[in-house]
């Protein structure tokens, strides 16, 4: 339980922000619905309808991403303020850092590959750890190992730019255990036990989170050594032994079948594999899982900072469940496929 | 007299040797030609398996675009943006090679890099790759395609060549040496005749 009146203020306050989210059921409804005009008006009464001035907005897809990600945007600034100078804004900050590193790995890539500035588009996110706007403006590696404050992330850098390859896969990973380092750091700091449903919740997001990086290593045949590497001091023992023991994706399937959590994940992926012939299923399929762990695990914990993690997670679902209702609408993408996309796991 | 495709035709010995030159001549050509041509349809013929890959290659193709939409509605196109930042752009070199004395253009990829990360959503990996295979082995067949419509032009080309040697150009040449034979036989027959009368004047007969 939270000590301070501060945080029971922003946990109630959470509370009420979570009334305002969408309930996932009536977004896959959406799903069948035709009209575009009768899309507009279930939308227009929510968050996402200050982004669509009529129907005919549904059509633009600059609009649409950029309004999923700002909705988020906006929600994480409520809870910023609220949370002010407590630990809880070092949570939510460490949190929502995978959007710097997101847009610090897409200024590395343009850069490695000389690509002009202009065709550099950083998510409409605002800063919550680094810089990036900052940092965009870079026009070479030293300038930019230069203007990184965070020294591990510079070291980091600094290290994967040293070695031969540059390859793309070491440098994804190395930033996603910077940034479960950077989670894991800031749950120590605010003393939050690891058998406590904000630890539970946590580390159940790192793991859908690494599950997903490891899916897509498998399928991109990275080498176990160098997977392994990167993520052998994270406490997921189960997946770095799937991941040892199996040679590709596949392989990587079988294994997880025969592992209770993630049997899902496996049977979900598997059958899309089949299905299309490509896991073009992995992102959804992770973050409906970390979706649906974060509402389960908040239960335990409703008045502990694990609500405000869930909130963070089912705000970040329900943008990517309306952005996949709606792309895939422009798209002409069968609405079965797409409510498949949403629709909860089966056990 | 004169012959559509020999010209005006003089019945003297001495055209009659040019114009039994130029048959031989034509005659070679058209055995040469004929060489050509059967070798042009064994190298179109060699063509074949290769273009009988467009249906697998297109399959390929529109497997890659239905994947395409799936990427849009299931990461966006913000996502296919930052794939692009991974890319290098298709860089090919065009060079012309002579296939039987046939200029045939001939494509080859010089820089096709395609890095995927993991970061990447996957359906946009899936794409990326399906699309990157396809464009790598429509490339080859693209080449055989340009390779087999060059080819089949100078067959054609050939062909015709072959046609108006045969039916044309060599009976009027044959037609004109038989026409001047006849009329140089005819010349000598009257000489001899002209000749046998003033010796029988000569001899008072």
């Amino acid at each position: 339980m939270l000590k301070g009146a501060k945080k029971k203020y922003l946990i109630v306050r959470t509370h009420g922000l979570a009334s305002h989210l969408i309930d996932p059921e009536d977004i896959r409804s959406w799903v069948f619905v035709e009209d575009r005009r009768s899309l507009f008006d279930q939308l227009a009464p929510t968050t996402y309808g200050n982004f669509f001035e009529g129907a005919e907005d549904l059509l633009d897809v600059e609009k649409i991403e950029e309004a999923c990600l700002r909705v988020n945007s906006i929600r994480v600034r409520a809870l910023l303020s609220l949370s002010r100078g407590t630990l809880i804004e070092d949570l939510i900050r460490a949190f929502m850092s995978k959007y710097d590193i997101e847009n610090l790995r897409r200024i590395v890539f343009s850069l490695l590959y000389g690509r002009r500035r202009a065709e550099l588009r950083l998510l409409p996110m605002e800063p919550y750890l680094l810089d990036v706007e900052k940092l965009s403006k870079a026009d070479s590696f030293e300038n930019l190992l230069e203007m990184i404050g965070d020294r591990a992330l510079a070291k980091l850098l600094s290290d994967w730019l040293s070695t031969e390859e540059r390859d793309v896969t070491v440098l994804d990973l190395l930033f996603d255990r910077y940034y479960v380092k950077k989670l894991f750091e800031s749950m120590k700091a605010m003393k939050i036990s690891k058998r406590s449903a904000a630890g539970f919740l946590l580390n159940s997001y790192v793991e859908n989170m690494i599950l997903g990086t490891l899916l897509k290593a498998k399928y991109l045949e990275t080498p176990n050594d160098v997977i392994l590497r990167a993520f052998s001091k994270l406490p997921f023992r189960k997946l770095l032994t799937a991941v040892e023991k199996s040679k590709n994706l596949k392989g990587f399937l079988d294994e997880l079948v025969n592992i209770a959590p993630y049997k899902t994940v496996s049977i979900e992926i598997d059958k899309a594999m089949k299905e299309v012939g490509e896991p073009w299923v992995i992102e959804h399929v992770i973050a409906k899982r970390a979706y649906t762990s974060s509402l389960r695990i908040s239960l335990r914990g409703s008045m502990s900072e694990a609500y405000i993690l869930m909130y963070l997670i089912s705000s970040e679902w329900e943008s990517q469940s309306i952005k996949t209702v709606l792309l895939g609408k422009v798209s002409g993408v069968n609405p079965d496929v797409l409510y498949s996309l949403l629709a909860p796991p089966t056990e | 007299m004169s012959f559509r495709s020999v010209g005006r035709v003089l019945p003297t010995k001495g055209f009659l040797i040019r114009l039994r030159e130029r048959t031989r001549l034509l005659r070679s050509g058209v055995d040469a030609l004929k060489m050509k041509r059967d070798q042009l349809v064994k190298e179109s013929q060699n063509l074949l398996p290769d273009l009988k890959r467009r249906p697998d290659i297109e399959k390929k193709l529109e497997d890659a675009y239905r994947l395409l939409r799936l990427a849009y509605a299931a990461a966006g196109p913000d996502e296919m943006r930052k794939a692009a930042l991974l890319t290098m752009p298709l860089l090919t070199e065009m060079k012309i090679k002579s296939v039987i004395g046939v200029e045939i253009p001939e494509i080859t990829m010089r820089e096709f890099g395609l890095a995927t990360s993991p970061s990447l959503n996957a359906v946009v990996i899936a794409t990326a790759r399906k699309l990157a295979d396809a464009i790598k082995e429509l490339i080859p067949l693209v080449n055989s395609e340009a390779k087999f419509e060059r080819l089949a032009a100078a067959l054609a080309d050939t062909m015709r060549k072959v046609n108006a040697l045969e039916k044309i150009i060599i009976p009027d040449h044959e037609a004109a040496i038989k026409y001047i034979e006849e009329a140089l036989e005819e010349d000598a027959l009257e000489e001899f005749l002209r000749v046998k009368k003033y010796r029988q004047l000569k001899r008072g007969e």
